[in-house]
């Protein structure tokens, strides 16, 4: 909630958007804060340029958090969390779902503007001076943040961009639709098979400074965690102190929350225990 | 954490932060926020 809120102050957001923060966030959005990484990387495909802050930039913060953001900071995990709890029919997203963010990444954020925006040679600059990186930017046309945060509240007060509205914008608001439905069905639903920040931020899984530990002497397999688990990835490890890098964990530490056994499950920043389970005060 | 991760993981961050650093003086920064104002609606 503060993060929905902090992302979207309309007196700072002019200040904040050279700053790249791996959430979710549309920066068409007057109010919005920071610069969405997802439409900065597509437009440093489309010129053929090294994004080298973007790179160093996301990588230092996932290095740092991980997926943190994505449980923490993320105003598009809050509104998932907030659509889970409508009273419906709930369903598990199969394993292979994951393996979408990964394609949407590759190909929609990076090959496609890559392969035909041209690069500086084709006048790539002068196009997206001109009109925008619309024409090749096509994860906008899919990106369910922008069309919640800038299609709808612009059709919405602007009469005459409704009459102007094409079948792109109603295609856009219908797969808006489908998707805020599958977020009432699957918990984190699109930050497990289509989120292409999530991507990103999931190859670092393995190596970030925020982790999950479980002591196998204290835990009792009572699998409470692995039931809480809004993305579906938690599993204990096969050996003592294994590290239990799933690359979906978005860090939420509902498990640990849940967890009855007192220090059967700790969270690590840097090597230094910062949560423990069972209601522990950390070391 | 063991002394190779966190030698592992200084390595990483002082090349991450390399990027960082180059990509300011290249005017990234400057350009990620100028194409941020432009895509912003008003």
């Amino acid at each position: 909630m503060a993060a929905l809120v902090l992302f979207n102050g309309y007196y700072w957001a002019p200040q904040g958007k050279y700053l790249c923060l791996p959430v979710l966030n549309c920066y068409s959005c007057p109010i919005g804060t920071v610069a969405c990484p997802i439409g900065s990387l597509t437009t440093f495909a489309i010129l053929r340029r090294m994004p080298y802050y973007i790179i160093g930039f996301l990588a230092l913060l996932a290095l740092a958090l991980g997926r943190g953001f994505c449980g923490w900071a993320c105003p598009f995990g809050f509104l998932q969390d907030l659509l889970y709890r409508i009273r419906s029919p709930k369903w598990r997203l199969p394993r292979a779902a994951d393996a979408v963010k990964y394609a949407m990444l590759v190909v929609l954020v990076i090959g496609l503007p890559l392969a035909l925006g041209g690069g500086k040679e084709k006048g790539a600059a002068d196009r997206i001076a001109q009109e925008g990186t619309r024409a090749y930017d096509y994860c906008a046309l899919v990106c369910p943040a922008g069309t919640l945060e800038t299609t709808v509240p612009s059709l919405a007060t602007k009469p005459d961009l409704r009459a102007q509205a094409s079948w792109r914008t109603w295609s856009k608001m219908g797969l808006l639709v489908l998707i805020l439905g599958l977020m009432v069905v699957s918990r984190r639903g699109f930050c497990r098979a289509l989120c292409p920040l999530g991507a990103l931020m999931a190859l670092s899984s393995r190596v970030t400074l925020f982790q999950l530990r479980t002591d196998p002497e204290k835990c009792t397999h009572c699998d409470r965690c692995i039931a809480v688990c809004p993305t579906h990835s938690r599993r204990l490890p096969a050996r003592p102190g294994e590290l239990e890098a799933s690359s979906e964990c978005v860090m939420c530490l509902d498990c640990l929350r849940t967890c009855p056994e007192a220090g059967a499950l700790s969270a690590h920043l840097g090597g230094r225990t910062i949560a423990l389970s069972g209601g522990q005060p950390s070391a | 954490m063991p002394k190779k991760r966190w030698i592992a993981f200084a390595l990483l961050g002082a090349v991450f932060a390399g990027l960082l650093v180059y990509g300011i003086a290249t005017g990234d920064a400057l350009y990620v926020l100028k194409n941020a104002q432009n895509f912003c609606f008003t």
